[in-house]
């Protein structure tokens, strides 16, 4: 009973985190039968929670036991069911064997009994641009299963994953079977990487990284003006496109390196233009029209004052919990891949705690149907207000750069001539590569 | 049809259609090179919708040749075993209550015409089809209740039950106003209140979920202010609710 409460309390906090939690390639997961998901690690505890979010079947989290010698790491790994590794640097080569071999018949006896497994073969979570080394844990518990397995390798992708509200899309690769396709351990292992690679962008160093993000949003935008605020891209799309970027650059890097070099440099300073203005991709191609701008009017201004009402009850009500688990937040996050986990976790406990102590305060001090009405309202208005939050945001921001835009209708043309231009010269040295 | 739109209500007539044909020119102004024939044809379905409603008032109480009004109390009876919900809501209605309930009854009208407004202009084709499509079966289903199970509401079947008449302010006032401006209670079952708010709910959730999150307490607060008001039964709300189910799913369906 309490592991499904964690577990639905894990479900809602990474819902609330995360702006969108898209998936793609879901058809790839058995629904029944012995399953591996083997997945990029780059979130730490994020990244089961929002791979479990997303999976139609309840998955078996792998974790490293050193997360238990605190006492609430040891709660959400025993609430979780989670699998425990040791890693040798922590307890010792010796003791670290042996216990691994343990954990590794308790994942066998897991598949056994038709369950699914979450391993992340790095072994830890990094910032890293690229995957780091694979242990061959995952391979090893394949192999030595008596019976049927599926690998389906699960590619993450964040868009900012230190932020909250940022955006997570998790992609599923076909799955490979271990008894079929390979003999040792070493050669699954290194199967399992190419399948996750496939699903993952890789680059040399993180500016890399920032750029091609940045030429992913520009070609998204094709040139044309943005969606509405409620219709964004689903994030699995840019995954893609960036895998493709990260894929041609790599064949392009030996061929035609000065060209590469000058056009990143091209585009690192459009970048930092538009970062000055405030401004995004796909934004600089805003059409300037008051009926449009109207229509958006009308429409914004009913979510703000309509749903001011609901979204202020909202913020007031989850004011002291979100205070308290952003001060624990930034008090223990010191890598960009802690924040979430050090935001998810504690809000795990902080939410419940304070959404039960203002239910008992109402249900003495109000009357029955009014402490009804305020307990329903605290989940609604909580959902309400992270969504409402979102698209004061977002429209804010779409009216200051209307406002510019008009202002200024020559810097918008010059901005968008040069983004085109940039978009057409990107095309013509990828050949066309990516979309 | 035609007998029906020409010979009641001529003005209300006129007026419902000059809305629309205002919301038709202005989204001329606004969006003009986006799909005209669509919007052209959702605009003259919702307006033949609201023209109906607003002359079907009195044709089912002279050509059918009973009322729905008892049937129905007893229904709500039985849902709520034994007891009326609306001679027990009476004690617990206060003036204050009653003048916000009213308006909350009266939000229907800028939600339903800001929704057909938004649903109109600005949206992909496909989903304005699939708008039109539900609203337009919400009411054509909601049309047969009017005219198969015609019924006035506890307003008028329970008036001699009721301890004394509902005393409101400014909005009772004028909800009571504009319901006499268009016939006098009429169309119980079932509440289309209820049925198109709900519609527009489900459909919003679905294509703009904050929209749609943002009237749910607001449609809940309807549904309450059709009992409130006495102009409904609970069963019509139920109705009403399980119409729009239907129709968004019909709707949906049809993306």
């Amino acid at each position: 009973m309490i592991g499904w409460l964690i577990r639905r309390a894990a479900d809602a906090a990474v819902w609330a985190y995360f702006r969108r939690i898209d998936s793609d390639g879901l058809e790839h997961l058995p629904k029944k039968g012995a399953l591996i998901l083997a997945s990029n690690h780059i979130n730490a505890l994020v990244d089961p929670l929002v791979i479990q979010f997303v999976a139609p079947r309840r998955l078996t989290m792998t974790a490293k036991a050193s997360l238990a010698k605190n006492p609430y790491g040891g709660f959400l790994l025993w609430a979780f069911g989670a699998i425990r590794f040791q890693r040798p640097a922590e307890s010792g080569v010796r003791a670290a064997a042996a216990a691994n071999r343990a954990a590794i018949e308790a994942c066998r006896a897991r598949l056994a009994r038709g369950e699914a497994l979450c391993v992340f073969p790095e072994g830890k979570s990094h910032s890293e641009p690229a995957m780091l080394p694979f242990k061959q844990g995952a391979a090893r518990i394949a192999l030595g299963h008596d019976g049927p397995v599926a690998i389906v390798p699960v590619g993450l992708y964040y868009e900012r994953k230190e932020r909250f509200r940022s955006a997570v899309g998790v992609r599923f690769g076909p799955p490979l079977d271990p008894l079929q396709d390979q003999q040792s351990a070493s050669e699954l292992t290194r199967e399992i990487r190419r399948r996750i690679e496939g699903l993952t962008a890789h680059f040399e160093h993180r500016r890399e990284a920032i750029l091609a993000d940045w030429v992913g949003h520009m070609l998204a935008s094709e040139g044309a003006p943005p969606p509405a605020l409620r219709d964004e891209i689903p994030v699995t799309e840019h995954a893609k496109r960036l895998q493709r970027i990260a894929d041609r650059l790599e064949q392009l890097r030996p061929t035609s390196g000065p060209e590469l070099t000058a056009l990143e440099t091209r585009v690192a300073a459009y970048r930092q233009e538009l970062r000055r203005l405030g401004v995004t991709p796909e934004e600089i191609y805003l059409r300037i029209g008051w009926g449009r701008a109207l229509h958006f009017v009308i429409g914004e201004l009913e979510i703000l004052l309509v749903g001011g009402l609901i979204g202020a009850w909202g913020w007031i009500v989850h004011l002291l919990p979100f205070l308290v688990v952003r001060a624990v937040t930034r008090r223990f996050s010191r890598e960009r891949d802690q924040w979430a986990s050090n935001a998810i976790c504690p809000a795990l406990v902080v939410y419940p705690f304070f959404y039960v102590l203002q239910m008992v305060v109402a249900w003495i001090l109000l009357p029955v149907p009014w402490a009804l009405a305020f307990t329903l309202s605290l989940p609604f208005s909580g959902l309400y207000y992270v969504l409402w939050r979102d698209r004061v945001g977002g429209a804010w921001r779409r009216t200051r750069t209307f406002v510019r835009w008009y202002l200024d209708r020559g810097l918008q043309s010059r901005l968008a001539n040069d983004g085109r231009i940039l978009i057409r010269d990107i095309m013509a040295l990828a050949d066309g590569t990516p979309e | 049809m035609v007998v029906i739109v020409l010979s009641f209500n001529l003005p209300q007539l006129l007026g419902s259609w000059l809305l629309h044909l205002g919301i038709l020119a202005g989204y001329a102004i606004l969006m003009p090179v986006t799909s005209t024939r669509a919007t052209l044809r959702a605009v003259i379905t919702i307006g033949v919708m609201f023209t109906l409603y607003f002359t079907l008032a009195v044709i089912p109480f002279e050509a059918i040749p009973w009322l729905a009004d008892a049937p129905l109390s007893r229904a709500d009876e039985k849902l709520f075993l034994g007891v009326n919900p609306a001679l027990w809501i009476e004690p617990h209605v206060t003036h204050g209550r009653l003048e916000f309930f009213s308006f909350v009854y009266a939000l229907f009208i800028p939600y339903v015409y800001l929704s057909i407004f938004i649903g109109l202009v600005g949206r992909p084709d496909r989903e304005r089809t699939a708008f039109v499509n539900g609203i337009a079966l919400v009411y054509c289903i909601g049309f047969l209740g009017y005219l198969f199970v015609p019924a006035r509401g506890p307003v008028v079947f329970l008036a001699s039950e009721f301890a004394a008449p509902l005393q409101g302010g400014m909005f009772h006032d004028t909800i009571v106003q504009s319901v006499a401006n268009c016939g006098g209670p009429h169309g119980a079952f079932p509440s289309l209140h209820v049925g198109v708010a709900c519609f527009l709910c489900f459909f919003d959730l679905h294509w703009n979920r904050l929209r749609g999150l943002t009237y749910v307490p607001v449609v809940l607060l309807i549904a309450i202010a059709t009992i409130v008001t006495r102009y409904h039964y609970v069963v019509d709300i139920l109705a009403g609710a399980i119409i729009a189910g239907l129709a968004y799913r019909v709707a949906r369906g049809r993306r």
